[in-house]
């Protein structure tokens, strides 16, 4: 169990950092510390080049003489897979049998998440797309022109995979979220090699970006995939340096009643680092949840009610404003933030938060840093997050 | 020969799982019914009459003493030879929308036909003529549903006649029917009493009309022995009078 | 209704059911021409993985669940409506289907927001797990019914108490609902639009012969049911053992209930409506043809709404259950008019 994680703690210091983005897939590179360890997912010792994820939790990746070795897990299921990435056909020993062996770069797959397709377009693979899910949510406009030109195909609508089309597809491989058990069973059915692609569920979010990495090493284009992660990383840790411990923090809290119940994000999930990160105070961090967690509107009320922040996200194609936060719910009118003002709104309707805010989580953190702390950054543009627009007048 | 015979049989209730807890609806009964015989039973609301129908059917268990239906007693027959032993007449209403006369007097004969219900020649034969004998025939391609309250009883006559037993009971048979639907009914079951020497045994409300053609006429009266006898001599000896009460007796 | 036009309808409702089973494979949101899916069929699929697969793993492993659950449906309906003298009821009035719909919520919501470790390393998830939760709150419901029936007197109370079940099962599971994380909910509402394809060709032996068993039993309980027909008391007086007759007519309706909710999610509507077609096809209450016609009806009902579920725009994702009710709701009100008509002819 520790060793799954030691990467993550290792290079959560900056300096280190810095010294491994300098590793590149391809480099044969013999490292004291990584020969001193051994992968523990099989039985026999291989010798590991280099170990790979600086940031990402649910997947390690290793590599070794004969590819890339990927252990992906999901705390959602109880669910590990093992992948051997190879770019040429080599013989390999039989304690890799119970490696999924996926020859690389593909040639044609499905992404059934848009944080799957939206890197694979902006490396200029399109191409390698066959099939996506739910084209009812696209947001992006190339991949609607995709769509709409047949050239990729929409294999699954609201959670009910379309069989015969994904077999015809005849895809190298599907990327699939394990979040819905149902759906996750048609997809066995189809007899197609999966991979699992857990990314939603790290909570930090260089971890969440860093899956793109990932996208490189499927298609061959590690060079580029590796230098955009090197770049998110390098701005994100430049913003995040802008906030110190000693700063005054104001404090926020989080969304909104769904089905009377408020999910709030977990004092370890992603958003709670981003708060962190961007200098706020957030009033569920003390708990150990990377999750969301279901609280009542009395125990909002009573502990959050005076938060100075608050941060909303609403799906709608028409205006949002105080008014409408208000014909909710009468209460969020006593809210501090509303009577202040200061709701941090997102609409993930006319943004395309959904397909990249994953890969552009310093742009998340400076649109929050320009709210939180606006002397920080006086210039920047909001691109995901705002102060909710007063478009009705008082009363 | 007795068809029917109670012996010191007591009917009533036993309480839900408190068996020492029992309701007795009358003094035990001690009474017979001659094969070939039509008797009436009568007597004012809550005498038990239906009980006595009930426990006489095997639907209700009596709480002492035996009842013998041509000669074996009842509490030895399973469902299967009881079938074959006595047939009853319900009030219960039949509503199933595509029964025909015909489905409906065949049922009688499945107490002798297998699972795939066949009917065999002599099968058809005794549909036939129990139909013939209700005065039915001409409607036995037509639905049940869409027939009179008379015919509708008519036709469950003939069922009961069809399931070909020595034995009839018929529990309130008159009580939907017009005036002459009575007379009719009443006139058919003496008849085919008369004819094919049938045991039937009917509960009524209408004493007029049943004075006039069964046999034998049994009272009931809550707490009150059952007590038997020709119409006759009950009406003489004023027994009815008792039976019914005072308010009876001034209307008479 | 004459022999002749007997075998005559059931000869209709046979090449129907045919011409279905070929269009169902025929006919997907893949176009294969017909000559491949001959070819695959009938001789041998070198060089046809794909399609191989499609028309082996996919069109018949869903044409069969469609065929043997329309079947099955239609029967436990059948059943049920004969049993309670009453043409509303159907598998779901029993709180069977709810049941079931209570087993697969407590399933995937504890699962995720409670003991998610635990039933998940025991490898509880998927669909098995679902279709053992289904099966396991589905044989719940009916342990209970089949415990009331032995207390209470009148089919009408027992009809009570099988309303009562289903309500308190959708109020617990409403409950489940409340606390628990979206993507259970989502999982959820999934499985509740049921489908015809959720039974892998490995599982489908199973479930055809489970329901199977169901069926041939059924055809041995018509005379029973015959005599059922004319309420208890006359059937009692028929020589048959009511108390006995109510359970083993439970018992099969809720297995057949139990197994196809299991592979197949809550399929609404055609319990009810197909009896109801029947009768007003064959124009008879005897069960001996009533059943048969029934599972025609129901396999030709399943088979069209299959149909239509996978017309294009849809792409196999319309659910199964809004088709059902859609197709089968307008057809019991029609039946219901034209008998209404026919009444009051002959009054």
């Amino acid at each position: 169990m520790p060793s799954y994680y030691w990467n993550v703690k290792i290079f959560d210091d900056m300096a280190t950092k810095d010294l491994f983005s300098k590793f590149r897939l391809g480099y044969i590179f013999l490292w004291l510390f990584a020969v001193s360890c051994q992968f523990e997912v099989t039985d026999n010792k291989h010798v590991i080049i280099n170990t790979l994820m600086r940031h990402a939790q649910m997947i390690k990746a290793e590599q070794v003489e004969y590819g890339i070795l990927l252990e992906i897990r999901s705390p959602y299921t109880n669910e590990v897979s093992h992948y051997l990435l190879q770019d040429s056909i080599t013989q390999v020993p039989d304690d890799f049998t119970k490696f999924q062996k996926i020859k690389t770069p593909l040639k044609g797959l499905i992404a059934l998440s848009s944080t799957q397709w939206t890197p694979l377009l902006k490396i200029g693979k399109e191409h390698l797309i066959l099939g996506i899910s739910e084209s009812g949510f696209v947001y992006d406009s190339v991949m609607k022109e995709l769509l709409a030109k047949g050239s990729v195909l929409d294999v699954m609508k609201n959670g009910i995979l379309d069989f015969e089309k994904t077999i015809s597809l005849q895809p190298e491989l599907i990327l699939y979220s394990p979040g819905l058990e149902v759906s996750i069973d048609q997809l066995k059915r189809t007899g197609l090699p999966l991979f699992m692609w857990p990314d939603y569920l790290e909570n930090s979010p260089l971890g969440r970006a860093e899956w793109l990495r990932v996208i490189g090493w499927l298609t061959g284009e590690e060079a580029v995939t590796e230098a955009w992660f090197d770049h998110i990383e390098n701005e994100y840790f430049k913003l995040k340096s802008l906030i110190s411990d000693t700063m005054p923090k104001a404090t926020i809290m989080s969304d909104k009643a769904f089905n009377e119940q408020w999910y709030v994000p977990g004092g370890k999930s992603y958003l709670a680092t981003i708060f962190k990160d961007a200098g706020a105070d957030y009033i569920w961090k003390g708990n150990n949840i990377t999750g969301s967690v279901a609280l009542d509107l009395e125990t909002i009320i009573s502990q959050a009610s005076e938060a100075d922040f608050w941060f909303v996200t609403h799906f709608t194609d028409a205006p949002y404003s105080y008014e409408d936060l208000k014909n909710e719910n009468e209460i969020y009118a006593g809210f501090k933030a509303f009577r202040n003002r200061k709701i941090i709104f997102c609409n993930t309707f006319r943004t395309a938060y959904f397909e990249t805010s994953q890969f552009q989580p310093h742009v998340v953190l400076a649109d929050f840093i320009a709210i939180l702390h606006p002397h920080l950054l006086p210039e920047h543009k909001p691109v995901y997050h705002q102060l909710l627009k007063e478009e009705i007048h008082d009363e | 020969m007795e068809m029917l015979k109670l012996h010191h049989l007591q009917i009533g209730y036993k309480a839900q799982g408190k068996p020492k807890e029992v309701r007795v609806l009358t003094p035990p009964i001690n009474a017979f019914v001659n094969k070939g015989e039509m008797v009436a039973l009568s007597g004012p609301n809550g005498a038990g009459k239906s009980t006595l129908f009930r426990t006489i059917a095997g639907m209700q268990p009596a709480l002492d003493g035996n009842i013998e239906i041509a000669g074996k007693t009842l509490s030895s027959l399973n469902l299967h030879q009881l079938s074959r032993m006595l047939s009853i007449v319900f009030t219960d209403r039949i509503t199933d929308a595509y029964l025909t006369v015909f489905d409906l007097v065949s049922a009688g004969r499945y107490p002798y036909i297998n699972q795939w219900m066949q009917l065999s020649k002599l099968d058809r034969q005794i549909i036939f003529e129990s139909m013939e004998m209700a005065g039915i025939k001409q409607f036995a391609s037509r639905l049940f549903k869409s027939l009179s309250d008379g015919e509708k009883q008519k036709v469950l006559i003939a069922k009961a006649l069809a399931q070909d037993t020595p034995l009839i009971l018929l529990d309130e048979p008159s009580a939907f029917l017009d005036y002459p639907s009575k007379l009719n009914l009443l006139k058919l079951l003496k008849q085919l009493c008369v004819d094919t020497q049938k045991t039937i045994l009917l509960s009524s409300h209408d004493l007029d009309m049943i004075l006039k053609h069964v046999d034998t006429l049994w009272l009931m009266a809550p707490q009150m022995p059952l007590v038997s006898g020709t119409p006759k001599q009950l009406v003489e000896n004023k027994t009815i009078d008792q039976y019914f009460g005072l308010a009876f007796e001034e209307n008479v | 209704m004459t022999n002749k036009r007997l075998v005559s309808v059931f000869l209709l409702i046979g090449l129907g059911i045919i011409i279905l089973m070929m269009a169902n494979i025929f006919w997907g949101s893949v176009l294969i021409d017909p000559q491949t899916v001959i070819q695959i069929l009938f001789f041998n699929d070198e060089g046809l993985t794909g399609e191989s697969l499609i028309i082996w793993d996919y069109r018949i492993p869903q044409l069969l669940v469609a065929v043997f659950a329309g079947a099955g449906l239609a029967v436990a309906g059948l059943l049920l409506q004969t049993l309670f003298r009453n043409p509303l009821a159907d598998p779901s009035i029993l709180g069977i289907s709810s049941g079931a719909s209570l087993g697969v919520a407590l399933l995937l919501f504890f699962s995720g927001s409670f003991a998610g470790t635990v039933i998940s390393s025991l490898g509880w998830i998927g669909s098995l797990g679902i279709s053992l939760a289904a099966m396991a709150g589905a044989v719940a419901v009916l342990f209970v019914l089949m415990a009331a029936s032995s207390r209470v007197n009148h089919i009408v109370s027992l009809l009570i108490i099988g309303i009562m079940i289903a309500y308190l099962a959708g109020a617990l599971t409403g409950l489940l609902r409340f606390y628990s994380r979206k993507e259970d909910i989502q999982a959820f509402v999934i499985w509740g639009m049921g489908t015809f394809s959720g039974v892998s060709r490995m599982q489908i032996p199973y479930f055809v012969s489970a329901i199977s068993v169901g069926l041939i039993f059924s055809i041995y309980l018509s005379k029973s049911l015959n005599m059922l027909l004319l309420g208890e008391r006359y059937a009692e007086n028929l020589g048959l053992n009511t108390h006995l007759i109510t359970r083993l007519i439970i018992l099969l309706a809720g297995y057949l209930t139990a197994v196809i909710t299991a592979y197949a999610g809550p399929i609404a509507f055609i319990g009810l409506a197909v009896p109801h077609i029947a009768r007003n096809l064959f124009k008879t209450s005897n069960h001996l043809v009533l059943i048969p016609a029934s599972i025609g009806t129901g396999i030709i009902l399943a088979l069209v709404c299959n149909l239509i579920a996978r017309l294009p725009g849809f792409e196999g994702s319309l659910p199964i259950n809004a088709v059902t009710s859609l197709i089968g709701a307008p057809f019991v009100i029609a039946v219901i008019l034209r008998q209404h008509k026919s009444n009051s002819i002959v009054s």
